[in-house]
């Protein structure tokens, strides 16, 4: 990188260099069968000049070739416009992300074996796809403003689906937890997905109509998140394409609705000191008691809106431009169980798993989905699984009548999602 | 490259090890509305080691060559970490030795960034001229000159450029809250001139975006439809084709029963094929990862099924033989089983023929998307027409089609004689494997009782 740096000052050019690196070492089950054992590493580099007033961008995984400047400027003739510098020097709050642990493939084979035996002893002919992976990244920004600093973080997650032909029919679980520290909490998963699979095992009869709804946090991801995604994405805002652009201080959700963008916790894979601009992130409310406080920046929408960065300038690898993302997107959990939940309904239906997201104009908010695992609820009680039946609506109408959040929340990637009760859903069905 | 390559598979340690390379020079042109998003060239190489120790695989990725040779180490040493639950072998294939390049009419590294660039401007100014009702639109040109390598230690050694060329453009209509898309993409191994000439397809795509804000919602029901070439393309890779890929079928009892071949799939005049060998395709390759030369797998001939996809490591699993479909999106993947170039052969209908008889039906253009989940499908297309005593009416909009791959090729009633093959710029996802370069297409179909679902 010394090169492609001293070639940059000799030139002149405001530039800011991202450096990444990625080693990762999955430990996947196909069907219950080890595919392999596999290590993967990758490292690169993302260079942004700012030339004539346009943005340049290049990226190459050959850190020593300075050819990349060259690939840079062609670019930057068609570049947008900068509104924007390269943020110089400012104090960072270091976050506590790496954790190196010890990882064997071979007791994470037997774990992964133990895991699909039990699930297959208990639900015959269960296909089941499980990955273990440990992730090692270190990033490092250096801008022509002054700035250069690097930081590394650990990621450990698993990921299970299990398929099954049920009494009721196909059913498909899923289930994921992602940590910057070890996973080891497989004894709370495993009866997770055992209560999902034995609650699916008959068929509830229900009419279409308008019902309460308790979305769990894998639906809460396939409704509610694909569209503060796009909501709050403040590229989106300022092209006027977001429904949310002159929404911020108004009510756009129930009260007791709250989301965080928190790149402090120590646990989260999304946590880190500063963004992929070289911005330095702190805790915010992005939703504080269902009213909207910000948009979602990077420095070029930032810069479009007038709006102050406040570390959300994120890539995707080196090999991407920086866009507005959360570090981690928290739901923040309510009080009552998800137990207290079911028992408070006469008539309801609690969402686990959804199918067929995005398909509908999820920008707008609105969602159309297929209950892929979800149960009927009379009086109280679960009283079996609903088939066939779709739920429709939109977000920012239904997500104004917020009954109660859970104290219960999963983790998945850098979410943390807690169920929703919802207190009307149009519910479609056969 | 060969040289230091294949010095370090000299270390592999196992009964087979391959090493791939690759060099990658990618120009893109991302335009969104009224701005460009990214104009410019981009470089990457890596390579990976595959090591097969008694049925174990062991994968290790590497960026500069000359790391290949601790990668092979790693790759092996990971390999005979486990030990398989079940040992198994590749099916043994003769060396090859072979270097090939493409003969292109116009190379994209022959034409400026600046030509690229105005290309896509053109076009995507034709997208926009739909005036105030076009809200946005997405105009992607995209090259890929790739510099790939395999070696194995059986002594193969496979040297290829490949050069992917394509343009796809895309315009989002809104009036209230009706929010219509239309959209077209081109792309193949031809080299530049595939992205050439297409103004009038564009002009096409921005007046269907804009007639579909005035069409009415069709109609729920059971039809009889005929499939454009594009739709029965997506139709048999997605609801059809991924069924015959045997990573899925020979672990899968049930799904193994179902894919026996010799069932009867389809009337006498239905034949399904993946052809990997078709050059200028962009499913197109000359060997799959590997190292096993591409061919025309018949996977239904005259309505029974006669073949599915194997790689070496597949083929013995069921007895049966490779079929050059082991493939990897890039280095940093372990090949798997995948479809090439997959399609429908034609028949002997002419389109009137096809359209003769048909009372109320519906002939449906362009695929939007779809989902599949085993036999069941869903794809919604970009927009139909009625068809009304054996002519063509009005168009209609937010058709879903949804069925039953099996029941939906028995009740195949007409074959055109048209053949139309389509790669575009996207590609096949399996895993996480995304996006797959392949090509699907079909003449017009004919199908009778296809259920359709409004949005």
């Amino acid at each position: 990188m010394e090169k492609i740096l001293k070639e940059l000052k000799k030139r002149g050019l405001k530039f800011e260099l991202f450096y990444h690196s990625v080693e990762s070492s999955p430990i996947s089950f196909e069907q219950g069968e080890l595919k392999a054992l596999e290590v993967k590493k990758t490292e690169g580099i993302g260079l942004r000049i700012i030339k004539d007033g346009q943005v340049g961008f290049a990226h190459s995984n050959k850190i020593d070739d300075p050819e990349i400047i060259d690939f840079a400027i062609s670019s930057s003739k068609f570049g947008k416009e900068a509104t924007f510098d390269f943020p110089g020097e400012s104090p960072i709050q270091e976050q506590d992300v790496y954790h190196e642990a010890e990882w064997d493939p071979r007791t994470l084979v037997n774990l992964g074996k133990e895991i699909i035996s039990r699930l297959q002893s208990k639900f015959r002919g269960m296909k089941v796809d499980l990955e273990f992976s440990k992730v090692v990244s270190k990033t490092r920004i250096l801008n022509s403003s002054g700035f250069d600093k690097e930081y590394r973080r650990t990621g450990y997650s698993y990921t299970i689906s299990g398929f099954s032909v049920l009494k009721s029919g196909f059913t498909y679980v899923f289930d994921a937890n992602s940590s910057t520290r070890p996973i080891k909490d497989f004894d709370v998963m495993l009866p997770r997905i055992e209560k999902m699979i034995e609650r699916a095992d008959k068929i509830a009869k229900i009419k279409p109509g308008v019902y309460p709804i308790i979305l769990g946090p894998i639906a809460v991801w396939g409704t509610l998140v694909p569209t503060l995604r796009t909501g709050l994405n403040g590229v989106l805002v300022y092209k006027g394409m977001s429904p949310l652009t002159n929404k911020i201080e108004t009510q756009l959700f129930g009260e007791k609705l709250s989301i965080v963008d928190d790149p402090e916790n120590s646990d989260l894979i999304g946590s880190r000191p500063f963004d992929d601009e070289g911005v330095p992130t702190f805790k915010k409310y992005i939703v504080e008691k269902g009213i909207l406080k910000r948009h979602i920046h990077n420095l070029d929408s930032a810069s479009k809106l007038g709006a102050k960065p406040e570390g959300n300038g994120i890539r995707s690898s080196f090999s991407s431009l920086p866009g507005p993302a959360f570090s981690n997107f928290i739901i923040e959990a309510g009080n009552r169980s998800v137990d207290e939940m079911i028992k408070s309904l006469k008539k309801g239906i609690l969402v686990y798993m959804v199918i067929g997201g995005g398909q509908s104009n999820i920008m707008m908010g609105d969602y159309s989905v297929n209950i892929g695992l979800g149960y009927y609820i009379e009086n109280g009680e679960i009283v079996g699984r609903v088939k066939n039946t779709m739920i429709a609506g939109n977000v920012y109408q239904d997500f104004l009548k917020i009954i109660d959040i859970s104290r219960e929340t999963l983790r998945i990637q850098n979410y943390i999602l807690p169920y929703i009760v919802l207190e009307e859903v149009k519910v479609a069905t056969k | 490259m060969e040289e230091i390559l294949k010095k370090a598979l000299e270390k592999a340690d196992g009964e087979y090890a391959d090493i791939r390379f690759e060099d990658v020079k990618t120009t893109s042109v991302n335009i969104m509305g009224k701005e460009i998003e990214f104009a410019g060239t981009n470089k990457s190489s890596g390579g990976s080691v595959r090591v097969f120790h008694r049925g174990s695989i062991g994968f290790a990725t590497f960026t500069r060559p000359e790391d290949a040779e601790k990668a092979v180490i790693e790759a092996s040493r990971l390999a005979k970490m486990v030990k398989p639950e079940v040992e198994t072998t590749l099916y043994p294939v003769s060396p090859v030795r072979d270097i090939i390049k493409p003969s292109l009419e116009l190379h994209p590294k022959e034409v400026p960034l600046e030509e690229k660039v105005s290309l896509a401007k053109r076009y995507n100014d034709i997208l926009l001229g739909g005036g105030d009702k076009i809200v946005s639109t997405s105009t992607i040109y995209q090259d890929s000159i790739q510099k790939r390598y395999f070696l194995s230690t059986e002594g193969s050694y496979i040297e290829e450029e490949r050069v992917y060329t394509g343009i796809s453009g895309a315009a989002i209509a809104r009036d209230g809250t009706n929010i219509q898309r239309s959209r077209k993409s081109f792309g193949d191994q031809r080299g530049f001139t595939t992205v050439l000439n297409r103004e009038v397809e564009y002009e096409k795509v921005v007046k269907d975006a804009l007639d579909l804000l005035k069409a009415e919602k069709v109609g729920a029901g059971v039809y009889t439809v005929i499939l454009d070439p594009v739709i029965a393309g997506v139709f048999i890779h997605e609801a059809f084709g991924h069924l015959s890929e045997a990573d899925h079928v020979y672990r899968n009892e049930k799904l193994k029963q179902i894919m026996k071949i010799g069932t009867r799939f389809g009337p006498d005049e239905l034949s399904v094929v993946d052809d990997g060998s078709l050059i200028g395709e962009r499913g197109y390759i000359p060997y799959d990862d590997d190292g096993v030369k591409s061919q025309k797998t018949y996977l239904i001939k005259n309505g029974i099924l006669t073949g599915r996809l194997h790689s070496r490591h597949t083929a013995p699993l069921m007895g049966e033989e490779p079929t050059g479909n082991s493939r990897a999106l890039n280095h940093t993947f372990i090949p798997i089983v995948r479809m090439t170039v997959t399609y429908i052969e034609p028949g002997d209908k002419t389109f009137e023929e096809l359209l003769e008889g048909i009372n109320n039906g519906l002939y449906v253009v362009g695929a939007l998307g779809g989902q599949t989940e085993l036999e069941m499908f869903t794809f919604s297309s970009i927009k139909a027409y009625k068809i009304k005593n054996g002519k063509l009416g009005e168009m209609v909009r937010d058709v879903v089609l949804t069925g039953n791959v099996f029941e939906t090729l028995m009740n195949i009633e007409g074959i055109g004689n048209d053949l139309r093959l389509f790669g575009g710029l996207g590609g096949c996802g399996k895993g996480n494997q995304y996006p797959l370069p392949v090509s699907d297409g079909a003449p017009h179909i004919r199908i009778k009782n296809v259920v359709i679902g409004g949005r």
